[in-house]
């Protein structure tokens, strides 16, 4: 058998899907779907994302059960420090002390895994990283 | 900028790990790292699933703010069945009256099989199959 991971639904606040939306689209995904509160966007390698203003309110905690973070893979170093800059703009901080180097992820000494890690309005916790050459 | 979904960490009582990797196993993902208490296996897709323990234990609900569902594409109404008894064997059933057929936009047709289910720590998961009937 072979299967893949194709979507998330993600439950967020329905005042906040312009917050995804603008940061998706910055992040050069499409847009599949929108409508009042929801929006389907999809990326490069075709899973996609679906934030639905429906959350009950409960307050989660990311580090409980369940999803801790999101990570997004980019294309080059310089395309995580565009999306450091563009959340700076945003007013959203960098959290453990990233934009950093993680070598011990790395798949070997000639490659790197760079990463920022971020909340979302939501306090949904969020990655991007490249993987690849240093 | 060019971009897509990487991976997700999936937080998890440690006791429950080894029952993520089975699934995952029977589903056809390769794993890609692999330590105590954490590993990380890959669909097809590309997107990898990444299990770390323990949960701080929070009793967290999926209808509220964060991840919803995680959803796994099949590629056959056989491999949906598949995994129906596979969880099945293990006393797990489909919730929200699945498994069951949803209509999708477009042709007749096309069908949209899922199942639904949650995972021993409560954590909500689909797979399905989206193709001709």
């Amino acid at each position: 058998m072979k299967t893949g991971l194709y979507h998330l639904q993600v439950n967020i606040a329905p005042e906040n899907v312009a917050f995804y939306r603008e940061l998706m689209a910055f992040l050069g995904w499409d847009t599949l779907y929108e409508t009042d509160g929801m929006l389907g966007v999809g990326g490069s390698n075709g899973a996609s994302l679906w934030f639905i203003g429906a959350s009950n309110g409960a307050a989660n905690d990311y580090d409980g059960p369940g999803m801790n973070h999101l990570g997004i893979g980019a294309e080059s170093i310089a395309d995580v420090d565009a999306v450091v800059a563009h959340l700076r703009e945003q007013g959203i901080a960098a959290l453990f002390e990233t934009p950093r180097h993680r070598p011990e992820f790395a798949s070997d000494e000639s490659s790197t895994y760079y990463q920022v890690m971020f909340k979302s309005p939501d306090n949904l916790l969020f990655e991007v990283v490249y993987t690849g050459p240093k | 900028m060019e971009t897509s979904l990487d991976h997700i960490q999936v937080n998890v009582a440690p006791e429950n790990l080894p029952w993520y990797r089975g699934f995952l196993a029977f589903l056809g993902w390769e794993p890609v790292f692999e330590m105590d208490n954490y590993f990380g296996m890959r669909g097809a897709s590309g997107a990898s699933l990444w299990f770390s323990a323990p949960a701080n234990g929070a009793a967290n609900d999926y209808d509220g703010a964060g991840v919803n569902h995680v959803a796994i594409a099949a590629n056959s109404i056989a491999d949906v069945d598949a995994a129906i008894g596979y969880l099945a064997e293990r006393g797990i059933s489909g919730l929200f009256e699945t498994p069951r057929h949803r209509e999708v936009p477009g042709p007749e047709e096309r069908t949209y099989y899922q199942i639904m289910f949650e995972t021993p720590d409560r954590v909500l998961f689909e797979v399905h199959y989206i193709g001709p009937k």
